[in-house]
């Protein structure tokens, strides 16, 4: 659905480069996280996979369509929720009224119903509400669009917490096997149960490309108390309980994917889960 | 709307325009108030400076409106010019000032050239349009102060009065055509005639340059987001300057020369000039359609953050990149 081929991309003319011969495949019907480091490219690569910038030198191809060249058939294909984003001064109705026309699956029914998940309706104006509360009705908006792709920074930045959870309801609710959706985030909890497809990125490096099922094959999440041995661990972090581990899952023993520790585990230990999930 | 459809498409253009339209209204407005206000003043202006330009040398009261009308057309086309050039300066001003806005704006779906069509047209006609919609609020709301003047014949719109100049100015031009010089039988040279192909050649001149001055305000307007109007106008006095200090250096070698080319091959001056102005018609033609081509290049290539080795002017990157 969505190739990225030996791309090359920087800020400045130094050598400095944001990605360097960096390459990923993103199929559809998955939710995809899209995790790294501050700084790693997170938002530029999700910029650079939407057309909003231009790599230096590589492709980034959406359904064989070069994504650099914004055709009108690339673009109302997908949509992007930015982590912070201006939007003018108009109701939601009306804002829908101007630019749904561009979207041809977009649905008026879907986007009353998205907002009535988060206590809004169609007649506010964006610029009345608080930041989380546009980020939430433009969410709403982005998913009635229903483009096969939709690429959302830091979603859950700014949130309340009955909102996030909402906000799990709410993207569980809109998913179907037509769509993609890749989620960049550091709140990594807000949106674990969500990801079926992970991805973790460092500069030109793909650290972790995975399912959560393969992830979850492979390797095993544990909670240890702190007495117990920890040897053949692939990587231990403390916690309250005593320790965070993730383990060869040489049994096909079933345990929930602890995405925080799995984060901590590929950065520490880059070449181990490496050579695990290749 | 077919989104599916990739090539230029009127109905997506119509919608693009909408939203621009619609989501910029409050500049509109505003850019409308203040050609009003501008307007306005100068008319009050002109009023009371032609009663007492009256009173002290007898105008005649039906004189008056014509007064007013033939003082306001060099400010009213001095004003829309500069408003003309202002607006180009803003093609990428106002849809990508911020990274908000421009990210909406650069994933709307729709062509490039859609998008800076639509831009265009805003910039050109609707700005237009709206120049005379204000001239004629400002000719109402100026009737409303005609009683303070005391002179009934102030009532009356200098709307068809500046068209009709305008139209006679160019009519004119090709009519009765600009001054024939050349020698008479007294031996020196003085207006012998009129010719409307020399008047045809002076007017088109005009409209040329104006036309090309205004496309190098577009081109900026496609380079700088930011501030255009004023890197520009920086540009050209650079620009200017530098080819004025050339033209001096060079003088001295080059005007001698260019007269004797001319003197051999052309019988007066005038000749000589139309014969150039013939030249330059086509050449800045051909470089306002240039800088069109290039704006729409740019336009096409902004990114909703410029890297930095696209910005401080270094803009053939986007123009011509390499093809890795």
């Amino acid at each position: 659905m969505l190739k990225i081929s030996d791309l090359a991309f920087s800020y400045s003319n130094d050598d400095c480069k944001v990605f360097n011969d960096f390459s990923l495949s993103i199929e559809k019907g998955a939710v995809y996280g899209l995790l790294g480091l501050n700084g790693t490219g997170k938002s530029t690569l999700l910029y650079l996979l939407t057309g909003l910038l231009r790599p230096q030198q590589g492709s980034v191809l959406y359904k064989g369509e070069d994504v650099k060249l914004r055709l009108p058939s690339t673009l109302s294909d997908m949509f992007i929720v930015p982590e912070e984003f201006e939007l003018p001064k108009m109701s939601i109705k009306k804002y829908a009224s101007l630019h749904s026309g561009f979207y041809p699956n977009f649905s008026y029914e879907q986007l009353t119903q998205n907002l009535a998940m988060f206590g809004l309706d169609d007649s506010v104006v964006f610029n009345s509400l608080s930041m989380g509360q546009q980020k939430k009705a433009f969410m709403c908006y982005a998913l009635a669009t229903n483009t096969s792709l939709l690429v959302m920074d830091e979603p859950t930045n700014g949130l309340d917490i009955p909102s996030k959870s909402e906000f799990r309801r709410l993207i569980a609710s809109n998913m179907t096997e037509e769509k993609t959706i890749i989620i960049s985030t550091h709140q990594v909890r807000d949106i674990d149960s969500l990801l079926d497809h992970i991805v973790i990125i460092d500069g030109s490096q793909v650290l972790l490309n995975a399912s959560s099922d393969e992830i979850c094959r492979r390797l095993l999440f544990a909670e240890q108390p702190i007495s117990e041995p920890t040897d053949g661990a692939l990587f231990v972090q403390p916690s309250m309980s005593g320790n965070s581990v993730i383990l060869p899952n040489a049994y096909d023993e079933e345990s929930r994917l602890n995405l925080e520790l799995l984060f901590n585990g590929v950065l520490a230990e880059r070449e181990r889960f490496t050579e695990l999930l290749k | 709307m077919n989104t599916i459809n990739n090539k230029f498409s009127f109905a997506r253009l119509g919608a693009v325009l909408k939203c621009d339209l619609v989501e910029h209204r409050w500049s509109n407005i505003a850019a409308f108030f203040i050609l009003f206000a501008a307007f306005l003043a100068s008319q009050l202006a002109n009023m009371n400076s032609i009663i007492g330009t009256g009173l002290r040398h007898s105008i005649q009261p039906d004189q008056y409106m014509p007064s007013l009308a033939a003082n306001f057309v060099p400010f009213f086309y001095g004003v829309l010019s500069l408003a003309l050039m202002c607006a180009a300066a803003d093609m990428c001003g106002v849809p990508l000032k911020t990274k908000g806005r421009g990210l909406n704006y650069l994933m709307m779906p729709a062509t490039n050239m859609e998008k800076f069509v639509a831009r265009a047209l805003v910039n050109t006609i609707l700005l237009i349009v709206m120049a005379f919609a204000a001239l004629l609020l400002a000719d109402l709301v100026r009737m409303l102060f005609v009683p303070l003047f005391e002179v009934k014949e102030f009532y009356g719109f200098t709307l068809p009065r500046i068209l009709a100049e305008f139209g006679e100015t160019f009519s004119s031009a090709y009519r009765t055509g600009g001054e024939v010089w050349g020698p008479t039988v007294d031996g020196t040279v003085r207006v012998i005639g009129f010719s409307a192909y020399y008047g045809a050649v002076n007017v088109t001149t005009m409209v040329a340059a104006f036309l090309f001055a205004h496309s190098l305000f577009i081109l900026g307007g496609c380079i700088w987001r930011k501030a255009a109007i004023i890197k520009i106008w920086i540009t050209q006095i650079v620009v200017t300057s530098a080819v004025v200090w050339i033209f001096v250096k060079l003088e001295p070698y080059v005007l001698p020369w260019l007269g004797d080319v001319l003197t051999s091959l052309f019988e007066t001056e005038q000749q000589a000039g139309m014969t150039l102005m013939n030249i330059a018609i086509p050449v800045l033609l051909a470089l306002t359609a240039l800088n069109w081509w290039l704006g729409y290049r740019l336009f096409s290539r902004k990114q909703v953050v410029a890297p930095q080795h696209h910005r401080g002017g270094k803009h053939l990157h986007q123009l011509f990149p390499s093809r890795k």
